[in-house]
């Protein structure tokens, strides 16, 4: 298990080199530059703030360089916040998308666990129909459309809660409900299938015809069986959390890496377009790698050796 | 068994909503608890987030509205009467040919980290301006200045030569290529702020970092948390600190105009940036039935919009093709049903100054059959009669929803009124800048907003050769007026002179002027201006967008 | 879970008769009504696509400046934006893309997703391995950053859109029918087949595709929901497809700004791309439940 961890560890690095150069390159070729501005710039200005960005080198002189500082972990300056390296922006940005992912997943899991279970408890009965009905609704609205309908609601007429920002506790609550929604609806579905599915098996019934309590047997085998579907589905789940949240930081101006992602394309911002693109990449294998252990933690018969 | 699962997942669900209860009921106690005294905290929605605060080298608008709180020019901006007014200076003298500015500065002028600031410190920022190493973007903005241009663009070397000297202490002379009588406007832009020279020596490049930046205005710089907020708090170093009444100042940048709006109905801001087209007629009714308490506030802005034709491309090389795609533009109906946001429909190129330079009726504002039957009849004679055997045109705009449209209603003027087919094009900013700064377009839209209140920041615009002519534009006659113009101290004379080359320019029909911009924002009726003898204003807008907080109060 | 030898030989004989096991799930599919309302809707909604200009009188580009945006009526169904262009109109030519950029990322995502995990799950050992190993380095990129890249740096265009959305749909895909064939090569009833002298391609054939159909087609009606989203939330990002085009992404994304002002322009594209979805997600459970016989058990 160890080995595999490691192994899968490890084999993050050539993915990031990969994704490093590829995006790198990538970057350059798109026309537009970070130096283009509204008024015009005397071509002597323009060659000076290229000196200073050290663009005056040739392309694969750029290339080495921003690979022996990216293995020194040195992600570069910004173009777009001058006074900036792309790591102390990273810095900043990446707890803010971690809180918000996590919040959302909290939320999801919470709410979908507790649907799910709820239907499968009576499958076939206007609890379970209305139940699976709110989480079909959930996955088939598109976010964009959720948040603005939960600000105008609960920020502007009932005032409960803030449109913008991610400072108080306040703010934090209708991003963190409209980024979970479609995945709780995911879960319910999910979690409900599992338990029907484990409640109707054989090894539940000998459980139950030895006179176990139900709540051993819900806790010792139900729930490690129906939560099984679901737990597969968390790394997929991640996955678009990370990308979930790039709208969702767009409608409620969060100042989180995804933001930063958008604006730098835009702002064709090299570096800090290369840094997040970096950081999603390890998210991302990270998440996998601790669904793929969690995963076999729950599940015996899965083996990774 | 059935019930006791049934059990757990009720005890889930009620854990859930009991959760949600408690979270409500948790936000509702601080409700009550808020004080009633009116606190004298602003917070702003302020754009994009800042690039950086040094004023010499910024050229965005959001960063401009916090560089003009935290540093002070010689001159300021009265934003009540929108006059120059004196900022560190006290009072100048001005030579009789205009070329020589004498500055006097206040007494006991500080940093704000207490620090004496002194004239010297302002020969040491325009030079750093000028600095080819520096590489500032609007150097031009000190061009005025004699042999600023030379040495910015390293014709000398020697930054001794440039034509501002610190006499003594409180004393800066500075003198001029040739007499422009808006410099005075000129030394209240941000590009002309002083920087601190012992700040700037200890930090270098992250001078205007949280905890190292220093500034000589009324407010200073406490907190920059990135895509947050900026806090300002009052300078206690400041020489009229006794006028500042805001104790607290948030700028928030919040991109999405949708966002902001919402924001500020919830509460969260006392100050937009912009206001979403769509609001508008919605806020606009509000204020028809309740003025006093509607937070809607439109003004003036020094800026026009418009469409410009490359005189490189074919068909609109031909002055007759462009004098008939200008005519068949409805102005005003652009202006009511597209736009939507109050703005003028344009009759000229340069927006009309009060009192300075009031420009000709150069174009109609709305279409008329006459106009119809001349653009026809130029078209026929440029050889396209009814759009027939015309080249392929297209439009190019930046991608965004307000040009999409206009760019659409013009699309099907042109088609309905003469028959030519227009294809649209959009890009992204950075590649349609891109395209249009290297000339690779027949038509694109561009906006221009005045830097100082005179004519020439539009008129030399199109001048032969300039950095900003896309359009390739020469006219010998037209150049020769702006230059004329530049020469002449004797303002009737110089107003005559624009007045001449904004009616060949828009005879040549090259550029073709739409509106000219307003701003429209929502302002809470706390926010109130204070004037010079403490009375109290209704909140209201300026040419240039300024937001000086130094004159608002928070009232009840 | 093991199974007797009888029932092995049942199943093989079943899989023998191909058409029985097919005959059953459509038996049982029919009895879904929802699944089975779901397909007429489907049905409808993609002819209602395919002939929009003879469905209405109103081009989806020209604009009716002097319009504006005006509440549904008899003569515009949906109401019309503020352009003064029909919604309704709009809502019809914006299904084309949107059903369009479904469908055909998905036909990209099954073809190479079918072929790489058959092959992988098939052969297995050193083959299987590096094909898992680079699957999982595919898996390491964050494709939608890429795409948003590619899109906003290059220009976008429907065309490279579709690509865009299947590359990233057939990782999943590919993962999926590799761990159908893994389990499938192991049943008794194949092993039983193979000791009785059936070829290789008849094993594949008559085996192996009408047991991953299953689990596939099941997999896709799920898949087309997601990237119908995943279109819109470029959309949303400006990235979609491009004005005066119209897909249901964009004609949300533009609605929702103006929900209190002209709520028609929301809720009509929105009620549409819902119960789109919502009927590809009951076709889906339908399917599964007709399908993958371990489910419909119960």
């Amino acid at each position: 298990m160890l080995k595999y961890i490691i192994g899968r560890l490890l084999g993050i690095i050539p993915v990031l080199w990969v994704l490093a150069t590829i995006t790198f390159f990538l970057v350059r070729l798109a026309p537009g530059s970070p130096f283009d501005s509204e008024k015009a710039v005397s071509p002597e200005i323009l060659a000076h703030l290229k000196a200073k960005a050290g663009f005056d080198e040739p392309l694969p002189m750029q290339y080495l360089i921003y690979m022996k500082n990216l293995l020194q972990g040195d992600l570069g300056p910004s173009f777009r916040y001058t006074n900036l390296s792309v790591n102390e922006a990273i810095a900043t940005a990446l707890p803010v998308t971690m809180q918000l992912g996590l919040c959302g997943l909290i939320y999801a899991i919470i709410l979908g666990f507790g649907l799910g279970m709820f239907a499968a408890t009576k499958p076939n009965t206007l609890r379970d129909y209305g139940s699976m009905g709110f989480s079909l609704l959930g996955v088939c609205m598109p976010s964009f459309m959720i948040g603005p309908l939960l600000m105008l609601l609960f920020a502007i007429k009932l005032r409960w809660f803030n449109v913008s920002g991610w400072e108080t506790w306040k703010d934090m609550v209708l991003p963190s409900l409209t980024l979970g929604t479609i995945f709780a609806a995911y879960f319910s579905r999910l979690v409900r299938v599992g338990f029907l599915d484990i409640l109707n098996q054989d090894f539940i019934k000998t459980a139950k015809a030895k006179g176990l309590s139900a709540r051993r047997i819900f806790l010792l085998h139900a729930a490690k069986g129906g939560v099984l579907p679901a737990v597969s589905f968390l790394g997929p789940a991640t996955a678009s959390i990370l990308s979930g949240s790039l709208v969702v930081e767009t409608v409620f101006n969060i100042p989180g890496i995804g933001r930063f992602f958008i604006q730098s394309a835009f702002n064709r911002d090299y570096g800090m377009i290369i840094g997040t693109t970096l950081v999603y990449g390890v998210m991302l294998i990270l998440l996998n790698v601790v669904v793929d252990v969690a995963y076999a933690l729950l599940n015996p018969k899965v083996r990774y050796d | 068994m059935g019930k006791k699962l049934n059990a757990l997942a009720c005890t889930l669900v009620r854990t859930f909503l009991l959760g949600l209860l408690t979270a409500v009921a948790l936000m509702l106690l601080p409700l009550q608890l808020q004080a009633e005294a009116v606190k004298q905290i602003i917070r702003i929605g302020n754009g994009t987030e800042p690039r950086e605060l040094d004023p010499i080298l910024s050229t965005g608008v959001p960063e401009s509205h916090i560089e003009d709180n935290i540093f002070e020019g010689l001159c300021s901006r009265d934003p009540l009467t929108e006059k120059t007014i004196p900022g560190a200076a006290e009072s100048w003298e001005i030579s009789e040919d205009g070329l020589t500015y004498t500055f006097k500065l206040r007494k006991n002028l500080k940093w704000s980290d207490g620090v004496k600031l002194t004239a010297h410190d302002f020969v040491y920022s325009w030079r750093l301006a000028l600095d080819p190493k520096t590489a500032s973007e609007y150097a031009y903005q000190l061009y005025y200045i004699k042999n600023g241009e030379a040495f910015n663009k390293k014709k000398i070397t020697d930054n001794t030569k440039i034509g501002v000297v610190a006499q003594d202490d409180r004393t800066l002379v500075v003198t001029l290529e040739r007499p422009t009588p808006y410099f005075l406007d000129i030394v209240a832009f941000h590009t002309l702020y002083p920087v601190p020279k012992h700040v700037i020596a200890k930090h270098k490049e992250k001078w205007t970092k949280e905890g190292n930046i220093v500034g000589n205005g009324a407010f200073k710089l406490v907190e920059w948390r990135l895509n947050q907020h900026i806090k300002l708090v009052p300078n206690e170093h400041y020489w009229d600190k006794d006028k500042v009444k805001i104790q607290e100042a948030y700028f928030l940048p919040i991109e999405k105009a949708e966002t902001e709006e919402k924001s500020f109905a919830a509460g969260q801001l006392d100050m937009t940036a912009t206001l979403p087209t769509v609001k508008i007629a919605t806020y606009m009714r509000d204020k028809q039935k309740n003025p006093k308490t509607s937070p809607f506030r439109r003004s003036a802005m020094f800026g026009t919009y418009y469409y410009q034709f490359n005189t490189k491309a074919k068909p609109l090389d031909n002055k007759l093709v462009r004098q008939a795609l200008s005519l068949t533009v409805d102005r005003t109906l652009i202006a009511e049903k597209v736009a939507r946001g109050g703005q003028i429909p344009a009759w000229s190129f340069v927006p009309p100054i009060e009192g300075k330079y009031q420009p000709k009726k150069y174009l109609n504002t709305s279409v008329s059959k006459a106009d119809i039957a001349k653009a026809k009849a130029l078209l026929k004679k440029a050889g396209f009669p009814d759009g027939k055997g015309m080249p392929k045109i297209e439009l190019l705009y930046n991608t965004s929803e307000g040009h999409k449209k206009i760019a659409l209603a013009i699309q099907q003027m042109w088609k309905k009124h003469l028959g030519v087919q227009i294809k649209l094009l959009n890009q992204e900013w950075k590649v349609y800048l891109n395209t249009t700064r290297s000339g690779k377009f027949q038509i694109s839209r561009r906006g221009w907003i005045g830097d100082y209140l005179d004519p020439n920041t539009f008129m030399d615009l199109h001048v032969e050769g300039g950095g900003n002519n896309e359009i390739g534009f020469a006219h010998p006659e037209h150049d020769k007026y702006i230059k004329l113009a530049a020469a002449e101290s004797n303002n009737k004379k110089r107003m005559d002179y624009f007045h001449k080359a904004e009616a060949i320019l828009l005879d040549e029909a090259v550029v073709m002027p739409i509106y000219y911009y307003v701003s429209n924002r929502l302002v809470s009726p706390k926010v109130k201006l204070v004037d010079n003898k403490g009375k109290l204003h209704p909140w209201r807008g300026n040419l240039f967008d300024r937001l000086p907080l130094k004159h608002y109060v928070m009232t009840k | 879970m093991t199974k007797t030898a009888t029932t092995a030989i049942d199943e093989l004989k079943q899989a023998e008769q191909g058409t029985s096991l097919w005959t059953e799930s459509f038996y049982r599919f029919k009895k879904n009504k929802m699944a089975v309302l779901s397909i007429f809707y489907l049905l409808i909604q993609a002819l209602m696509a395919i002939f929009a200009p003879m469905l209405t009188s109103y081009s989806y580009e020209a604009t009716d400046l002097m319009l504006g945006a005006v509440a549904p009526s008899s003569e515009h169904w949906f109401g019309t934006d503020e352009l003064g262009r029909d919604i309704f109109t709009r809502t019809l030519y914006g299904a084309r893309i949107s059903l369009a950029i479904g469908l055909l990322a998905v036909v990209v995502s099954l073809v190479i997703g079918i072929i790489y995990g058959a092959v992988s799950g098939y052969f297995g050992g050193k083959v299987d391995y590096y094909m898992q190993r680079f699957l999982e380095i595919l898996y390491a990129i964050p494709f939608m950053i890429l795409v948003i890249i590619l899109l906003t740096m290059f220009g976008h265009n429907i065309f490279m859109l579709f690509i865009a959305l299947g590359a990233i749909q057939w990782l999943t895909m590919a993962r999926i029918v590799r761990g159908q064939v893994i389990s499938l090569k192991e049943m008794e009833f194949v092993e039983a087949a193979r000791c009785m002298g059936v070829g290789r391609l008849m094993i594949i054939m008559r085996h192996m595709i009408p047991n991953i159909l299953g689990p596939v087609i099941v997999y896709t009606t799920l898949a087309i929901p997601a990237l119908i989203l995943e279109e819109a939330f470029l959309s949303f990002l400006g990235l979609g497809v491009q004005e005066p085009m119209s897909s249901w992404g964009t004609l949300i994304s533009d609605g929702v700004e103006i929900m209190e002002e002209h709520p028609w322009a929301l809720v009509f594209p929105s009620l549409t791309l819902m119960l789109t979805l919502l009927a590809l997600n009951f076709l889906g459970d339908g399917l599964r439940d007709a399908l993958d016989p371990k489910v419909s058990q119960h």
